[in-house]
């Protein structure tokens, strides 16, 4: 009895911090990693490369940029859990990297991944970067450099920008940006995959394809007859590249 | 955050110690004439005020801006000293009344040697995020640091200027103007610099005519407005150019965001076909993609930084207008902004005398004629 009781006397700091530690695995949040990759019509690619396009003709790929938002994962009890987040890719960078962090979840059975393709309304329309004060925000004054129209415009969405090497060249410049080419990429599974919070997740990986940014299955766009959207002045080229660019994301198994 | 005041638990409290090594400490302080102490130094912070619309200056931990360091840095920007002969400073070539920058294409340096690049406009710096034309400089700091021990600049090694200054002790007094700022007499190369930094990144320009129009505080003329509307519009006519407005299609480049008038970027506006001579921020990236590139500057105050482009060769506004209205010359990292494929804006002359009107409700005498940045010597 006597040595009972001094166990537990001398053990309970001890069986608390177990506790305390096996409670605050639930707490801590998930992280998934995104990973992003770049193909050419499937084949690895970077920005700066040449790729063929549809007619044989030599492309380079100059600029490839965009952000991502509303990113939401989906719970099989649960449902679609949001997470109110911007971020911003640049495929200049080899194989860009970001993780999302979903806080008081617990652990989560997933079987879908959605994300918008741009800046919410929310945080788009009218929103000058100067109002963060964090300037190295995405959103922010120097985190938007070259992603902002103008002080009461918002942001560009993504920027798919080159040149096809023809004599002489054409250059092409695609840059999304208004509510009307706000688009979301979803996708589900059928076998749900277990995130645990605090555990740690292998990146998931985005692939986006340059070359199906240009060619898809209902709509080609030829850089020589169809150069230049800036979505205000030419909506309907841009509508058509968002719609592209759109169906050009996968997501790697 | 207000922690309140510091209570010591009963069985953490400080025992008591011996006092008299402590009494001898103050004593020999108080018999040397070593000057004195740090616990004697207490800078007074500058409070920086930030624009209506501006975004937030990040100012480095390490380099906080203080009264006594930004009259240091003031003192040290308009030194001669700190040249080899002693007959330049930094305001030699950013002059006030070009916008701190230099009436000429290139610099001439103390040994008659001419620099290779046009002298940048000194203005909001303290929201770059890169600096020089080729962005070979990520902070305010080490920008600062080159042109005085640069052999075709100042051409002062840094040793010599830190000597010169920790013996000029009479008008000013440098040794002591350091103590203020830095709580050091000894003077160095890392807190001269910080000094000119500090004072650089309080120049700040706001209130030119389209800043007060921004605020509110006043009216456009019919002509400034409508090159304002042609600043903002897409360039070239939409016969010949996919998705033209009639604009100048300068917005891309010289975004309003944060009213800086520049995107902090690197562009090939089309003035050269190749690039043997300078390739731009490709030199510092070592990508051939970035030939020809050159940082975007901003618009503020570009009707008194003449002349104009990374090697000055264009000397007045018209010229420029001009340039983007031809659509520059093709290359191979052309900007895609550029409209050369299309022959150029298409800008009538009263379009161009428009556009010109609204660069000039970016001139800012207020900030170029600020005694606070004049020379105090």
């Amino acid at each position: 009895m006597h040595m009972t009781s001094l166990f537990f006397r001398r053990s309970w700091p001890f069986l608390g911090l177990v506790l305390l530690l096996a409670g605050c695995r639930e707490d801590e949040p998930i992280q998934l990693p995104l990973e992003f990759e770049l193909t050419w019509d499937g084949a690895t690619f970077a920005v700066g490369d040449q790729g063929a396009d549809d007619q044989g003709r030599p492309l380079q790929l100059e600029r490839l940029e965009c952000y991502l938002s509303a990113f939401a994962l989906h719970d099989v009890e649960r449902g679609w859990m949001e997470l109110d987040t911007v971020i911003r890719v640049n495929f200049e960078d080899n194989r860009p990297v970001a993780v999302l962090e979903w806080a008081g979840t617990g652990t989560m059975e997933i079987d879908g991944f959605r994300m918008g393709l741009g800046v919410p309304e929310d945080r788009n329309v009218d929103v000058d970067p100067a109002q963060y004060t964090d300037r190295n925000h995405p959103l922010g004054y120097s985190g938007s450099a070259g992603m902002h129209w103008g002080w009461a415009a918002g942001y560009i969405f993504s920027v798919f920008d080159g040149r096809l090497l023809t004599d002489p060249t054409t250059l092409f410049s695609y840059h999304a940006g208004n509510d009307k080419v706000y688009r979301t990429a979803e996708w589900s599974w059928v076998e749900p995959s277990v995130l645990e919070a605090g555990g740690s997740i292998s990146p998931m990986v985005l692939s986006l394809d340059a070359y199906q940014c240009l060619h898809g299955e209902q709509d080609v766009i030829d850089p020589e007859v169809d150069p230049q959207s800036h979505t205000g002045n030419n909506l309907e080229l841009a509508l058509r590249w968002v719609n592209l660019y759109a169906e050009a994301w996968t997501l790697a198994p | 955050m207000d922690i309140g005041p510091i209570m010591f638990p009963k069985h953490r409290m400080p025992r008591s110690r011996p006092w008299w090594p402590l009494c001898l400490v103050l004593l020999l302080l108080g018999g040397c004439d070593c000057g004195t102490t740090l616990q004697d130094w207490d800078p007074t912070p500058y409070e920086i005020e930030i624009p209506p619309f501006f975004p937030p200056m990040d100012i480095p931990a390490d380099n906080p801006l203080t009264v006594e360091g930004v009259a240091l840095g003031r003192l040290l920007f308009w030194e001669t000293t700190l040249s080899s002969d002693g007959s330049m400073s930094c305001g030699s070539c950013h002059m006030p009344e070009h916008s701190f920058a230099e009436s000429t294409p290139y610099s001439t340096g103390v040994t008659g040697a001419v620099g290779t690049r046009n002298a940048m406009a000194l203005i909001n710096l303290g929201w770059s995020n890169a600096f020089l034309w080729d962005g070979r400089m990520p902070t305010l700091e080490d920008q600062i640091r080159d042109p005085i021990s640069h052999p075709d600049e100042m051409n002062l090694p840094w040793p010599e200027a830190t000597s010169r200054l920790q013996a000029h002790v009479d008008q000013p007094n440098y040794p002591q103007l350091f103590w203020e700022a830095f709580g050091s007499e000894e003077i160095t190369e890392d807190l001269t610099v910080q000094a000119i930094a500090q004072f650089v990144r309080t120049m700040v320009s706001s209130d030119s005519k389209f800043d007060h129009w921004r605020r509110g505080e006043l009216d456009l003329t019919n002509n400034e407005y409508s090159g304002y509307q042609i600043f903002l519009r897409e360039g070239g006519d939409p016969e010949n150019v996919p998705g033209g407005q009639f604009g100048g299609d300068c917005f891309h480049c010289h975004g309003e965001a944060g009213l800086q008038f520049t995107d902090h970027l690197f562009h090939n506006n089309g003035l050269d076909s190749v690039f043997l001579v300078d390739p731009g921020h490709a030199w510092v990236s070592g990508n051939p993609l970035d030939s020809g590139k050159f940082r975007t500057p901003t618009l503020r105050n570009v009707a008194l930084s003449a002349p104009y482009m990374h090697d000055g060769r264009f000397g007045t506004l018209e010229e420029v207008i001009d340039h983007y209205n031809s659509g520059g010359v093709p290359s191979s990292t052309l900007d895609p902004f550029m409209k050369y494929s299309y022959g150029g804006l298409s800008l009538a002359p009263s379009q161009k005398a428009n556009l010109l009107a609204f660069l000039h409700t970016l001139t800012d005498t207020a900030f170029t004629q600020n005694p606070a940045f004049q020379n105090p010597h």
